[in-house]
């Protein structure tokens, strides 16, 4: 649970700078995706329940993310 | 068909209990619809011009009067609007338009200040704001305001004049309006404030990308006139009516759609697992809610339009 508070809060952050720099939009919209990515990678770790669809899962989320904020023409 | 919707949205034996439509497969295919629609977005924008772009009222008019108020609540004189920046201004929409770059420097290394010098404005300071995307002149201004660099530029008393171009046309992929403007104070001005200029020259003596300033030794009036703005027409006819559909109010709607599908597959995939006792291996549903909550809220607040 404290972990997804940390995500949140991380996330969040992250979103403002996004929506208030928008010079900065492209490399924020990355660092998102990759905070998210490797949340999911550390997380899966720690329980041991790291498998490979597990990191694709993780992956496809990352890139529907990437391709949205690309598409928004971040 | 009810079978067949029960398949696709809630776990269940038939589907390995994890939605069909949050399995692997069916993400990779919402990531080929992404990917398959901005194609089309960008072929039609292209292909077919005046069905897909921007429908923007943007005017070098409205442009210089809301930059000149904004001065004017600070207590700053106004620009005077100039031929020479205009057409350097003009200069630099049209190079980006025609190699298609969205930054300060050409991809061959032209910066803006070539453009100052091809118009034959010799400046003593130089700064550029760009601006696309957007839909009124009140919004440009009030992006540059909001960004520290752009509001250095329009709010900086080293400038007397400004010059302005506002382009529609095909960029980098869709119909958009680009928008240039220029600051500059002439060289000549520095026979009349040689004590200020010298203080100010070696404050900034690199030219910086939003905000540039450049001494030069050179002493040239470039020619002032009443009326130098420049808002082209959209292109050759072809542009001459609004698009028929905003390019960006519907890549919105396609990510909001996609977006408020995959959440709502998350929660009924959550409530099922949950109800059901369900043990899986799979991604964490709580974490996969808030990443796509924090997207769905950017998708939701984001403005249109990017300066640089």
């Amino acid at each position: 649970m404290r972990q997804n508070l940390w995500l949140a809060l991380i996330l969040a952050v992250l979103a403002v700078v996004y929506l208030t720099l928008p010079d900065l939009r492209l490399v924020t919209a990355v660092v998102i995706g990759l905070v998210y990515f490797l949340y999911g990678i550390i997380i899966h770790l720690t329980d041991k329940s790291l498998h490979l669809l597990v990191v694709l899962e993780f992956l496809s989320f990352l890139g529907t993310a990437i391709l949205i904020f690309i598409s928004y023409r971040a | 068909m009810r079978e067949m919707l029960a398949h696709l949205f809630t776990p269940r034996g038939s589907n390995n209990y994890k939605a069909k439509a949050l399995q692997l497969s069916s993400l990779s295919s919402f990531l080929l619809l992404i990917i398959v629609g901005q194609l089309l977005i960008t072929v039609v924008g292209r292909a077919v011009p005046g069905v897909l772009g921007i429908a923007s009222s943007i005017s070098a008019a409205d442009l210089v009067n809301l930059t000149n108020a904004k001065r004017a609540e600070l207590g700053l004189p106004t620009l005077s609007v100039n031929q020479a920046l205009a057409n350097a201004a003009s200069l630099k929409a049209s190079d980006m338009m025609a190699k298609n770059y969205w930054s300060h420097t050409s991809p061959d290394g032209t910066t803006p200040w070539y453009f100052f010098g091809a118009s034959g404005y010799s400046y003593l300071y130089a700064g550029e704001n760009l601006a696309r995307d957007f839909m009124d002149s009140g919004s440009v201004v009030s992006a540059w305001m909001n960004s520290p660099t752009h509001k250095a530029n329009i709010v900086s008393p080293r400038y007397h004049d400004i010059g302005i171009a506002v382009v529609s046309g095909n960029f980098m992929g869709q119909e958009t309006t680009l928008v240039v403007q220029m600051f500059g104070t002439p060289a000549s001005a520095q026979v009349a404030q040689v004590a200020v200029a010298e203080v100010a020259a070696e404050e900034t003596a690199t030219p910086i990308a939003s905000v540039g300033a450049e001494p030069t030794e050179e002493i040239a009036t470039p020619e002032q006139v009443t009326v130098a703005l420049i808002d082209q027409p959209r292109v050759a006819g072809l542009y001459d009516r609004f698009p028929f559909l905003n390019s960006f109010q519907l890549t919105r709607a396609m990510s909001l759609s996609l977006t408020l599908l995959l959440l709502a597959l998350i929660v009924i995939d959550a409530v099922v697992i949950t109800r059901k006792k369900i043990t899986r291996l799979s991604g964490k549903s709580l974490a996969h809610f808030i990443f796509l909550g924090i997207l769905l809220l950017i998708l939701l607040f984001v403005k249109q339009g990017l300066i640089l």
